[in-house]
C-alpha cells in the first residue's frame, strides 16, 4: 500500500549491537546512506572497507526496500566515524552506487541513547528526502534542547503526514510519523512522544485499539503522553469511546492548521 | 450414415461454442459500456471523508467460520479496522473442531453470554450455544453455535444483526480497508432498489501480506493460483460488470457482498443443504422482486476489493470446483426452471437463466461430446482432421480475445499489477489457460454433476495456511 513505512530492516539488525554499546558505555559509530548495491556490491565494500581500514571492526546492513547503507563501527569517536564515512564516500562514488545523502553519529557524542539515535537518524534521513550527495553529521538538538517538544503522527494518508510533518518542524517542534496502528506503536515505544496525534482509520489495528494499548503501555512504564484525535470520523460514538478510552482532544477533518496548533500548543506546554 | 450423423453434431457443438463466446462478447461489451461510468463516479468519490459520514448506513458484517484458527485472529483484528462509520463484526462459529473459538476469546479477552432466544419471525437455525462478547471491543461478536453449515452460520448471524445492511464475508478473505465503503457509497446512490451488491474477489497467493493487510500486489508464483488470477479478472471484469449494467447478475461471491436485510429475511434467508448458497440467494432475490413487481437493482462494484486464497493443488481445487457444479445443477433444477423463459422475469428469463443452463450447466455434455463426435468424425476418415482443429481454434481464438478484453478492463480502471512484466504475464496465462486448464474445468463440473446425482454433498477439503505463516515463506523464498 504505502511505501513511507518509518521503520527499517536496519533498525532490526543493529539493535542487539546497539544495546550492547548503550549498556557497556563504549562508544561506536554509526553511519547510514543512500546507496544501490547488490549482494556483490555489499561484499566488495566490505573488503575494500577491511583493505583501508584494517584496524577497525564494522557492521554491515543493507535495507533493500528502502536502498539504505547502514554501518556500525566499533570503539571510535565522532572524528573518527567521520573520517571513515569519507572512504565509504569514495568508494560508492566510484562505483556509481550513491543515491543520496550520508548521516553519521557517534555514541556518546551524538546522543547518550544509542538505539534512540539510530532512529532518529533514520527516521530523519526518510522523512526529509534531501538529494545532496554530502555528509552531515548528526544534529543532536533533541538532546541539548530538552523544551522542544515531541509530536508523533500517525495517519494513513502520507499528505496528511507530510504536510503536518512539516508545517510542525517549522513551528519547533520535533515530528515522528507512522503510516498505521502497528509501526505507530512501535515508533511509539521508541520515543515515549510529548503528544499523539492519531487518526481512528488506521490499518492493522484500529485508532481505538491503538488508543487503548498507548495507555496500557503508559499504565505499565509510567509514562504520560497526551493523545489527539485527528480523524475523518464524525459519529458521536467515536468521540464517546476515544474521550473513554483517554484521548484529549478530538479533531475532525477537514481542520484548520491554526486550530490544530492553538490545541497542541494548549495541550503540551500548559500541562507541564 | 453414422458419419454424416457425427458431423452434423459436431458442427452443432462448433455453433454452440460460437453462441456461447458471442453471448460472452456482448457481456463484454456492456463492461465496457460501464467501466467508465464507473471509473467516474470513483474518481470524484471522496471515501476518506465518507468513511467517517453520519449519513451512510450502518453494516453488520457476518464471518461464518469453520476450523479458521490460523487466520481468524488477523481477520477479525482487519475487519474490527475497516474504514468505515459504523459497522459490527459477528464471527459465527459453526461447530468447528479447532481452536477457532478459543483464539478469538483469549486475543479479545470475551466473556460468556447466555444467547437470547430467538424471536418471532427469525430464521430457523441449529442451536446457538452462546455469544461471547467484551465491551472494550464493542463492534464485535462471537456466536458459539452446533454445526449446520454455512448458510447457517449465515442465518444465525442475520438474526443476530443489529443493522438494516448484512455483508457475508469469508473468514478466509481479507477486506481492503475501504472496500465496505465503496460498497455503501454505491448503495447510497439508491437506497430504495439497491437490494444487493457484490464486490470483487482477487487472489492472493503471491502478495506479500501482513497486519491482515495486502502490502504488495504481485501476481501467484505457482501454475494454479496464476491461471485462477486470469480467470477472476476474466469473471469478474468481464462478466459481472457487464451482467450487473443489464441488471441480469446471478452471484453475488460468497466471499464478498453486501445484502438488504429485511429482503433477505423475506425470502427466508440463505438456503443449507447443498454448497452454491451465494447464487441461490440472488437467484430468490430476482425472483422474489420480480414476482412482487418491485423496481430493484442488483448490482457489482468492481472498485470494493477483497483479497482471497486460492486453491495451489489440483486435489483442492478439484473439490473446489465440483463443489460449484453441484451448487450450480441445484440452483438450476430447483430456481433455473422456474425462470426459465418466461417473460416476467425479464432478463433473468429470457437471458440470465437460459445463458446459465445451456451454456454453464449444461456445457460438459455438449462440449464433451461435440469434441467426441469431431474426433469420431475423423477417425472414420483422416483426410477430414481439421475440422477437429477448426473447432479447437474458434474455441481458444474467441476465449482469448473475450480474456484479452477482460484484461484491457483490468489496466483500463484499475492497474492492481505495478509491473509491466505482470501485465505480459497475464496475457501468456490468458492464451495458455485453453490448454489443459479449461477442460480440466469442465471435466471438473461434470464429475460434481456425478456427485450431485449420487447424493454426496460434503463440501469437500480445504485447507488454509496462515497469512503470516505465508508472508514468512515468501519472505524465505
Amino acid at each position: 500500500m504505502s511505501d513511507t513505512h518509518m521503520s527499517s530492516s536496519i533498525i532490526n539488525s543493529f539493535n542487539n549491537f546497539l544495546q550492547y554499546y548503550q549498556a557497556s558505555n563504549l562508544p561506536c559509530g554509526l553511519i547510514i546512506v543512500y546507496a544501490s548495491l547488490d549482494q556483490k556490491g555489499i561484499h566488495s565494500l566490505k573488503t575494500y572497507l577491511e583493505k583501508e581500514e584494517p584496524s577497525t571492526a564494522f557492521q554491515v546492513s543493507y535495507d533493500t526496500e528502502h536502498h539504505i547503507l547502514g554501518i556500525l563501527l566499533d570503539d571510535c569517536d565522532l572524528g573518527y566515524t567521520h573520517f571513515y564515512a569519507l572512504h565509504v564516500k569514495d568508494y560508492l562514488e566510484e562505483q556509481n552506487q550513491l543515491l543520496g545523502e550520508m548521516v553519521v553519529g557517534n555514541f556518546p557524542e551524538n546522543s547518550d541513547h544509542a538505539e534512540w539515535m539510530l532512529y532518529r537518524m533514520m527516521n530523519e534521513m526518510m522523512i526529509n528526502q534531501r538529494n545532496q550527495q554530502e555528509i552531515r553529521v548528526f544534529d543532536n538538538e533533541t538532546i541539548q534542547n530538552t523544551d522542544k517538544k515531541t509530536i508523533l503522527i500517525v495517519d494513513h494518508d502520507n499528505s496528511i503526514l507530510h504536510l503536518l510533518t512539516n508545517y510542525l518542524q517549522r513551528k519547533g517542534y520535533i515530528v515522528y510519523a507512522a503510516v498505521d496502528g502497528k509501526n505507530g506503536l512501535e515508533q511509539y515505544q521508541k520515543l515515549f512522544p510529548d503528544l499523539v496525534i492519531t487518526e481512528i482509520n488506521l490499518s492493522g489495528i484500529g485508532g481505538h485499539q491503538f488508543i487503548n494499548q498507548i495507555k496500557t503501555i503508559d499504565k505499565k512504564t509510567n509514562n504520560h503522553s497526551e493523545i489527539m484525535v485527528l480523524t475523518n470520523k464524525h459519529l458521536e460514538e467515536d468521540i464517546k469511546r476515544t474521550f473513554e478510552h483517554g484521548a484529549a482532544e478530538y479533531i475532525t477533518k477537514p481542520f484548520s492548521l491554526i486550530e490544530l496548533e492553538a490545541r497542541i500548543k494548549r495541550l503540551v506546554e500548559v500541562t507541564e | 450414415m453414422v458419419r454424416d450423423l457425427l458431423l452434423i453434431y459436431g458442427i452443432f457443438a462448433i455453433y454452440y461454442v460460437i453462441t456461447i463466446n458471442t453471448i460472452y462478447f456482448g457481456i463484454i461489451m456492456f463492461s465496457f459500456r460501464k467501466i467508465f461510468r464507473i471509473m467516474k463516479e470513483t474518481f470524484y468519490s471522496k471515501y476518506d471523508f465518507l468513511s467517517g459520514s453520519k449519513h451512510m448506513p450502518p453494516i453488520s458484517i457476518l464471518v461464518p467460520a469453520f476450523n479458521e484458527e490460523l487466520t481468524i485472529k488477523e481477520n477479525v483484528q482487519s475487519l474490527l479496522a475497516l474504514h468505515y462509520p459504523e459497522h459490527e463484526v459477528i464471527v459465527v462459529n459453526d461447530g468447528s473442531g479447532d481452536n477457532t473459538t478459543k483464539v478469538l476469546i483469549d486475543e479479545f479477552r470475551l466473556n460468556y453470554y447466555k444467547p437470547i432466544p430467538a424471536e418471532q419471525n427469525t430464521l430457523p437455525t441449529a442451536e446457538v450455544k452462546g455469544v461471547y462478547y467484551n465491551p472494550e471491543f464493542p463492534k464485535l461478536y462471537l456466536i458459539d453455535k452446533e454445526n449446520g453449515g454455512k448458510a447457517d452460520s449465515l442465518n444465525v448471524g442475520i438474526n443476530f444483526s443489529n443493522y438494516p445492511l448484512v455483508s457475508s464475508i469469508d473468514a478466509d478473505s481479507l477486506l481492503e480497508n475501504d472496500a465496505l465503503i465503496r460498497i455503501a457509497r454505491k448503495y447510497m446512490e439508491n437506497p430504495e432498489e439497491y437490494v444487493a451488491i457484490g464486490g470483487n474477489v482477487r487472489i492472493a497467493n503471491g502478495c506479500s501480506i501482513a497486519y491482515g493487510m495486502v502490502q504488495k500486489v504481485r501476481l501467484p508464483k505457482k501454475l494454479l493460483p496464476m491461471l485462477q488470477t486470469v480467470e477472476y479478472v476474466k469473471a469478474f471484469l468481464g462478466g459481472r460488470i457487464g451482467w450487473s449494467d443489464i441488471n441480469g447478475l446471478i452471484i453475488v461471491s460468497g466471499a464478498f457482498g453486501v445484502f438488504r436485510k429485511d429482503y433477505v429475511l423475506k425470502i427466508g434467508g440463505y438456503r443449507g443443504g447443498y454448497p452454491g448458497e451465494d447464487m441461490n440467494i440472488i437467484m430468490k432475490l430476482h425472483q422474489y422482486m420480480l414476482d412482487h413487481k418491485l423496481p430493484y437493482k442488483i448490482d457489482f462494484c468492481p472498485d470494493a476489493v477483497c483479497w482471497t486464497q486460492a486453491p495451489d493443488t489440483f486435489k483442492i481445487l478439484g473439490s473446489q470446483r465440483k463443489r460449484w457444479g453441484r451448487g450450480n445443477l441445484k440452483n438450476m433444477l430447483e430456481l433455473g426452471t422456474q425462470m426459465f423463459m418466461r417473460p416476467r422475469y425479464k432478463v433473468m428469463g429470457w437471458l440470465t437463466v437460459p445463458y446459465n443452463i445451456i451454456f454453464e450447466t449444461l456445457s460438459p455434455y455438449f462440449r464433451i461430446t461435440g469434441f467426441l463426435a469431431l474426433v469420431g468424425y475423423s477417425l472414420i476418415d483422416m483426410t477430414a482432421w481439421n475440422i477437429v482443429a477448426i473447432f479447437m481454434l474458434i474455441n481458444v481464438l474467441y476465449g482469448t480475445l473475450i480474456g484479452m478484453g477482460s484484461l484491457l478492463i483490468e489496466e483500463l480502471a484499475f492497474r492492481r499489477f505495478p509491473r509491466i512484466r505482470d501485465y505480459f504475464k497475464m496475457v501468456l496465462y490468458t492464451i495458455l489457460m485453453f490448454f489443459g486448464y479449461r477442460q480440466l474445468g469442465i471435466l471438473w463440473r461434470f464429475l460434481g454433476h456425478i456427485q450431485f446425482f449420487r447424493k454426496n454433498n460434503s463440501w469437500g477439503t480445504m485447507t488454509r495456511t496462515s497469512w503470516n505463516e505465508d508472508e514468512k515463506k515468501e519472505e524465505a523464498a
